[in-house]
């Protein structure tokens, strides 16, 4: 009875731990399929994070980025737009940062202002450019999943193109700016690792961005405008502020995460495709169900699959991608309304009659 | 009646929330006869046809057609069988012609592919046989909604109805569709065709109908020939109060002292169709104004115009000598203006949200609950307490989800926010649509309390004859848009004559009804 | 540098290469709109066009017939497209987070399969698949410029019209077509005379996975020769947009492709001619967000005018 009580008052959560076991499962299926060695290639991939300090913050290092793109995903959804800029933002604004770090800023800026002022112009930039999908929507109704998507490959090319016009180090023969000022960048925290003080940034914006949406009068406007538009017109909310706010505060988050990541793990810039944090990020705040507070636990278990899959493939031979396949199924079945759907039903059904017989 | 075409009887049909839409009702009609099925709203009419259409089953009850026992799995094997019906929506795809929408599900083929021709041709041979006047080639969003009626009639004809269910057909019709109209659906009972009229408009029913069946709170109330009764007569059927509520009110202070003052309000639909025309009155502080009326008479727009979700474009409403026009839902609820919105789950509440913050929705920004961009946790929760204690709000928590409670308990949670907003007006529309009685009745006492100790000036928008009289001081009754009729002492108002002047039997002098706004 | 551009030969290669470049973008498109037509874009087309693309190399390769190549693209675009009908007209999923995550699914699928079959991440070269045959126009061919820019395409360039045809047809002639646009624009209506909503939409997703799979082909057994990893490139989402900017017109898409196609031409005669490559690069994807907004902009003027009061 209390079970039964307990199971459908979990019910959400019990179902995304479900659809992720059916991913694992599923991985293990495809690791078999494609390996000489499947034992091999599982252990790497399930236990191989853990099997050393140094991968083990590498999960740590991973989280970083997509905790920021999937807390700017956060409040996208949490208005209820569905703007995928942020893949794009966190690549241009890397590239920005980096060109800002190698070449226009002086290389004796202060040491400790000049990470700190760097991130502050990658969260301006980053809201800037989430301000111009969430305007045409707005103002004109444009589609904007198809908007944003055709954006981010304008917003990483025009990275590339930065790369190789404004910065490019000719002096190396890969494709690379010049290196990035001493100065400029974040301090490393534990030798022997990457790791580096964007944690303890990640760690405040998670902090922040639950307080601003749980805890302010604005945050309390968004939610009421992406619960129910009609609701908060009648209300009296500015549905179209709430609107633009919410997206720009997460195109700045995605900025933060761009400038961060650049400034903590990079000396020169290299990206010339999508990073695909920001994709990422999407499938952390479905899983964390747009909720801030959920968001490390799930940027935790992504970073984990991805640096398994890592892991996997650098040390057994499967390729890095299945893990792809593995993320879509876990975001499909969690996206199903009705995904074990009956198993409620049945469980609400029992229930009832159950307190009916008592009655 | 010797030999009915359709019988219904004993039909009951009690909703999952406990609510009983038809108790016990007998219904039947003959061949060949236009008959008119009558009731309020509320009174069990669409439920006891969405019954015979299939898209209820009842608890208790059995149809018969042509002498027969039969069950309607859905509208599909009711429509096999030859019943028709043509909804107050139309259901028809703007976007393709006339032909196209007539034949689709049962479309023409020629070589494989879709024979339009044919679709034209079946669609023109139908209208003349009946002698619609319609262009099959029409797009039917050029239509006008007299003609899109025809259309949804032929579509009904196409598939063999027998009987044609017509869910107030003429309420968004033109005195001169409605006459067309009805030439048609006489020619319809004369080639042999049976059908079942739901109306308002008593006049109509005079002119058209054969026989009648009065619904009242879910009971068959009244049979007869049309001819042999008044509509007088027939609209004393009708009304009628079956549950008296005791409502406590003391009489209204003699001084009236007016707060909203609404003049000359008219607003049009995108189709050019009046949907409110030259409305003016005058609200009272302690008192309330009660707007009678069948639903669809302009009640809605009143509403959404006097709270700010509609825009005024002719004529003024103005509080304390503020006008509304121009202003912001905000700044209206700034000037005192309150809100019960008739649809709840749209309007009135985010059901995804926590009770908590349904609550607070309107005031969360104000210096009682905010520090700065901060929310003021501690003051909420108190408050919220307190209010979901005092406005009965049974909920889990008040951090369950809105849309986890009933709909009595949402309404009441709604009230809670609205009536605690230390507003000078509320409009209340439709509050104690469709929840249980002992929300009902909280509601109602509540509105009266809050006139009358928090001197609130109140406009009662409802279709609930029994509620605008037990509510309410004075009453207008809207009917197509316009004012027709003032009742300055709602306690001397007999429901009988109130009817008369809803179903527009009768409208009262200019005169009579410019006193509404002194 | 421009001047060369006007010379004669550039310029019938640009026009040439507008026809390649709308081949694929028209398939899309026309699989977008009857997905549209149905009241549901399909949002898992890249995916599906990618899945396509390697599909037909795999089965071109395995069996040494072009037709079967073709034949194991639609299997391939058609079953995610199944995936995605079922999760969402039977499951209730999100339509555009499951599109999303079946693009990412094919993204990663395709490389893993790759791998599998040819210990290859990044290319197919070591598949020994075929190419669909060009065709040379009789008489076309021999007229100068014309025949230049319009003969020796790749047949499924042509057979591209041929599927608009077929599209028109089968959207607005047959009887499928009829319920697809009633399911579309008015479900209750279309259920009001007894049609299977649900069943008429899950047909629209097929039929659209089946028409952007033969674009996937073409990329893998046209465009180039061999599968290359993600090598849709945005394109799905491309036709997604020439449907929409057309409102689900036939002509319209398929002016819209060729539109969008030669945004693409440019780019690539741009980038021939040592332009700056990023830069001229994203032209397709700028042309395709402001055609959307304009068509956007457009038609909400219109919705407002109709509308008068909200």
């Amino acid at each position: 009875m209390k079970a039964r009580k307990l199971f459908i008052r979990y019910f959400d959560l019990i179902r995304t731990v479900a659809a992720i076991l059916i991913g694992f499962a599923l991985t293990l299926v495809l690791l078999a399929f494609i390996s000489k060695d499947p034992v091999k290639a599982v252990q790497a991939f399930m236990l191989g994070p853990f099997s050393n300090m140094r991968r083990f913050f590498n999960i740590i290092e991973l989280m970083i980025p997509l905790t920021f793109t999937s807390l700017g995903m956060c409040m996208m959804l949490q208005v209820g737009e569905f703007n995928l800029i942020g893949e794009g933002i966190f690549g241009l604004v890397g590239a920005f940062t980096a060109y800002f770090a190698c070449r226009l800023f002086p290389a004796d800026f202060p040491s400790g202002l000049f990470p700190l002022v760097l991130i502050v112009l990658g969260a301006v930039m980053g809201a800037l450019f989430a301000a111009i999908p969430a305007l045409l929507r707005i103002k004109w109704d444009a589609n904007i999943v198809v908007v944003t998507l055709m954006l981010n490959y304008v917003l990483v090319y025009f990275a590339t193109h930065m790369l190789r016009n404004w910065m490019r180090d000719t002096k190396v023969t890969y494709l690379g700016s010049y290196k990035f000022a001493d100065n400029s960048k974040l301090p490393q925290l534990i030798s022997g690792t990457q790791l580096h003080a964007g944690v303890f940034i990640a760690a405040a914006a998670v902090v922040f961005v639950w307080w601003f949406l749980y805890r302010t009068t604005k945050g309390f406007e968004i939610r009421l405008t992406g619960s129910n538009r009609s609701f908060a017109r009648y209300v009296g909310v500015n549905v179209v502020g709430a609107m633009l706010i919410a997206q720009m505060v997460g195109g700045a988050l995605a900025g933060v995460g761009g400038a961060v990541e650049i400034l903590g793990r990079y000396d020169r810039f290299l990206w010339m495709e999508q990073t695909g944090y920001g994709f990422d990020g999407m499938m952390i705040a479905v899983i964390a169900k747009n909720n801030p507070a959920m968001v490390p636990l799930a940027a935790f278990f992504m970073a984990y699959l991805r640096t398994g899959a890592n892991i996997a493939s650098a040390t057994s031979d499967v390729p890095m991608e299945f893990i792809n396949v593995i993320q879509s199924i876990i975001i499909i079945l969690v996206a199903a309304t009705l995904f074990m759907d009956s198993f409620r039903k049945r469980a609400v059904v029992k229930a009832s009659t159950a307190g009916m017989e008592v009655k | 009646m010797a030999d009915p075409i359709l019988a219904m009887q004993n039909i009951t049909k009690i909703y999952p929330n406990g609510f009983v839409a038809n108790r016990n009702i007998s219904f039947s009609c003959r061949k060949g006869s236009i008959h008119a099925l009558l009731g309020e709203n509320g009174a069990g009419k669409t439920t006891l046809m969405k019954i015979l259409f299939g898209l209820l089953t009842p608890e208790e009850g059995h149809i018969f057609l042509n002498g027969k026992p039969i069950v309607f799995k859905d509208p599909l094997d009711a429509i096999s069988h030859g019943v028709g019906m043509v909804h107050q929506h139309f259901m028809l795809v703007d976007e393709l012609s006339i032909a196209e929408n007539i034949v689709l599900g049962k479309e023409p083929l020629k070589h494989g592919l879709f024979d339009m021709n044919q679709a034209i041709a079946i669609t023109a041979e139908l209208a003349g046989k009946y002698n619609f006047e319609i262009n099959p080639k029409a797009l039917v969003g050029d239509c006008t909604v007299g003609v899109k009626q025809k259309i949804e009639i032929l579509k009904a004809l196409l598939r063999g109805a027998e009987i044609l269910i017509l869910d107030e057909p003429t309420a968004v019709l033109t005195p001169q569709e409605t006459k067309e109209l009805f030439v048609e659906l006489k020619k319809l009972r004369d080639m042999g065709h049976t059908i079942v009229f739901i109306s308002h408009k008593l006049n109509e029913v005079k002119e058209l109908c054969d026989e009648f069946t009065v619904l009242r709170a879910g009971r068959t109330v009244a049979v007869g020939n049309v001819g042999d009764y008044t509509e007088q007569q027939i609209s004393n059927m009708m009304v009628g109060r079956d549950v008296e509520l005791t409502i406590k009110k003391d009489r209204p202070d003699a001084r009236k002292q007016p707060v909203v003052t609404v003049r000359g309000l008219s607003c049009t639909s995108h189709t050019g169709k009046k949907l409110l025309n030259e409305v003016s009155f005058t609200l009272y502080r302690s008192r309330v104004l009660g707007v009678a009326g069948v639903e669809g008479n302009g009640q809605t727009q009143l509403g959404e115009l006097m709270t700010g979700l509609r825009e005024i474009i002719h004529g003024d409403v103005q509080v304390d000598g503020v006008s509304l026009k121009g202003k912001n839902v905000r700044a209206i609820r700034a000037l005192g203006v309150s809100n019960i919105s008739e649809d709840r789950m749209t309007y009135g509440c985010a059901p995804m949200l926590t009770v908590e913050e349904n609550i607070i929705a309107d005031r969360y920004f104000t210096g009682a609950y905010s520090k700065g961009i901060r929310l003021d946790r501690a003051a909420i929760r108190r408050d919220v307490d307190r209010l979901i204690r005092e406005f009965k709000v049974d909920c889990p928590a008040r951090d369950a989800l809105a849309g986890m409670l009933s709909g009595g308990n949402i309404q009441k949670a709604i009230v809670a926010r609205e009536f605690t907003s230390n507003a000078k007006v509320i409009v209340a529309n439709q509050p104690t649509r469709g929840i249980d009685v002992g929300s009902t009745e909280f509601i109602r006492n509540q509105l009266v309390k809050l006139a009358r100790e928090k001197e609130v000036a109140v406009l009662l928008i409802s279709a609930d004859l029994t509620e605008v009289l037990e509510v309410s001081d004075s009453i207008i009754v809207m009917s197509g848009g316009e004012i027709t009729a003032y009742f300055e002492n709602a306690g001397a108002v007999d429901e009988m004559e109130l009817g008369n002047y809803m179903l527009g039997v009768k409208r009262m002098s200019k005169e009579e009804i410019g006193r509404a706004v002194k | 540098m421009f001047a060369q551009f006007f010379t004669g030969d550039y310029l019938i290669d640009f026009f040439y290469s507008i026809i390649r470049m709308s081949t694929p973008l028209i398939y899309c498109a026309m699989g977008a709109l009857i997905s549209k037509q149905a009241g549901a874009i399909n949002m898992a087309l890249e995916g599906i066009m990618l899945t396509a693309s390697l599909t037909a190399v795999i089965f071109s390769a395995m069996t040494h017939t072009v037709i079967f190549g073709l034949i194991g693209a639609v299997a391939g675009g058609m079953f995610i497209s199944f995936i995605l009908a079922y999760m969402h007209l039977v499951k209730q999923s999100e339509l555009v987070l499951t599109g999303i995550a079946l693009n990412t699914m094919a993204s990663g699928g395709t490389v893993y399969l790759l791998f599998l079959l040819t210990g290859e991440k990044g290319t197919s070269r070591l598949l020994n698949s075929l190419v669909v045959p060009k065709w040379n126009i009789p008489v076309l061919k021999d007229i100068p410029v014309l025949g230049q820019i319009l003969s020796g395409h790749n047949a499924l360039t042509y057979l591209a019209y041929l599927f608009a045809l077929l599209t028109y047809i089968l959207v607005f002639k047959s009887r499928t077509g009829l319920r697809i646009r009633a399911v579309g624009l008015n479900p209750d209506a279309a259920a009001s005379v007894g049609i299977n909503v649900n069943k008429i939409k899950f047909q629209a997703f097929l039929y659209s996975g089946l028409f952007a799979s033969l674009g996937g082909a073409f990329m893998s057994m046209g465009y180039l020769s061999n599968f290359s990893r993600d090598m849709i490139a945005g394109r799905g989402f491309i036709g997604i947009s020439a449907a929409n900017l057309a409102d689900g017109q036939v002509l319209g898409s398929l002016l819209a492709s060729l539109g969008f196609g030669s945004a693409e031409a440019v780019s690539i005669t741009l980038a021939t001619l040592n332009m700056q490559a990023e830069l001229v690069r994203m032209i397709p994807y700028l042309a395709t967000v402001i055609g959307l907004v304009i068509m956007s902009a457009q038609k909400q003027a219109k919705a407002r005018r109709r509308q008068g009061d909200f």
